[in-house]
């Protein structure tokens, strides 16, 4: 039985340890819906924070992005990638410096956490841009970010959690699926609430809390199947987020969306898989 | 790690000659060039790979288990399993 009147938003609410994300953030979104918003105005924003600026330029000089060196200063960052990929970039930043400190057991490792959504975005990424139904930058941030739920749980209800993981394990039944039974919603839920309070955009929202089911995200349907996708495929490879995964079955219209029921597709997927896999994980081990 | 075959481009321009040992910076390359996998030597006796083998085709037995239920699932392990034959 679920516990009783606990919701994904009481418990967000409940939860005094929600990191704040930096407000650069809040600012960055703010000036690049005005589009006489410069390149140097966007890059004064993010130098303001140096431990944001810092990281970004390192992950963009890192093999993910290709430009080993050759980018030194955020505006050139900018130039190069555009606005989308930079304020993608300091928003998967900000979560990750934001989680940073949480405490890992053996229960839960946030080690195999954060390498398996490093996982998850490097392969949403491959998934986007092999269908061409949604934009790869947005995939791969979706991708980073689908597991919050997971640490605010374990962040809020560490017992129930770890119960929840141990029964999951023990049962080899969906995580997502004790998760309703014994607290009453998931951690995609859980995720959703944080995407609003933290004001992620619109896609990342949606995506976020329809990873489960992406054909309800409605226009944001591909880019939630990506990550739907890649989230099985991450645990089919053996990157799962827990120690002793259990496979869920991807959806048919997500499967198919991504165009995995052709054998040469899933294949070419599998084939590249390793190559970008090692590249996302720059983000979450720089 | 290193190379098993020469690394080409998409126009079969060689961007790395088979035996070099990989660093970081040739993955940069690779992934800006539009090269999506490549070949490595690998210093496994014959029976480590056989190991190995049997120890992922046992991880595939184990993760799948009974996956009658979803053709998604059974096309993965069918393809997952083809992989191990391959390596």
């Amino acid at each position: 039985m679920p516990i009783e009147s606990l919701t994904a938003s009481s418990l967000a609410q409940q939860v005094k340890s929600i990191p704040t994300l930096p407000t650069v953030l809040t600012e960055l979104s703010r000036r690049m819906e005005d589009p006489k918003t410069s390149s140097d105005d966007l890059a004064m924003i993010i130098q303001q924070d140096q431990a944001i600026s810092s990281k970004v330029l390192k992950l963009v000089n890192s093999p993910f992005y290709g430009y080993s060196g050759r980018i030194h200063t955020i505006n050139q960052g900018i130039v190069i990638l555009g606005f989308n990929a930079i304020k993608n970039l300091v928003l998967s930043t900000s979560v990750l410096e934001a989680f940073k400190g949480t405490a890992s057991s053996e229960a839960f490792r946030m080690d195999l956490l954060w390498i398996h959504s490093a996982s998850v975005a490097g392969l949403a990424k491959l998934l986007a841009e092999r269908s061409g139904t949604a934009d790869p930058e947005e995939a791969f941030v979706s991708g980073l970010l689908h597991d919050i739920g997971k640490v605010l749980l374990w962040i809020s209800e560490p017992r129930l959690f770890a119960g929840c993981l141990q029964a999951s394990a023990a049962k080899r039944m969906p995580l997502s699926e004790v998760e309703r039974q014994v607290v009453g919603f998931d951690d995609s839920e859980l995720a959703a609430v944080l995407a609003e309070k933290w004001k992620f955009p619109n896609s990342l929202r949606e995506s976020i809390r329809c990873r489960p089911s992406p054909e309800n995200a409605g226009a944001m349907a591909p880019l939630a199947s990506a990550v739907h996708c890649a989230n099985t495929l991450c645990t089919a490879l053996g990157a799962a987020s827990v120690p002793k995964p259990v496979l869920t079955a991807p959806t048919t219209t997500a499967w198919e969306l991504m165009g995995l029921h052709h054998d040469d597709r899933l294949r070419g997927v599998l084939h590249e898989a390793p190559l970008r896999i090692e590249a996302a994980r720059a983000f979450v081990t720089s | 790690m290193v190379t098993q075959d020469p690394v080409l481009d998409a126009k079969g321009m060689v961007l790395l000659p088979a035996g070099v040992p990989l660093q970081e910076s040739h993955i940069q390359q690779f992934l800006q060039r539009g090269v999506s996998a490549i070949s490595v030597e690998s210093n496994e006796t014959e029976e480590e790979r056989a190991e190995r083998q049997v120890r992922e085709r046992e991880r595939i037995v184990d993760l799948f288990g009974e996956t009658g239920a979803s053709a998604e699932l059974e096309q993965l392990r069918r393809l997952l399993w083809e992989r191990t034959d391959a390596d």
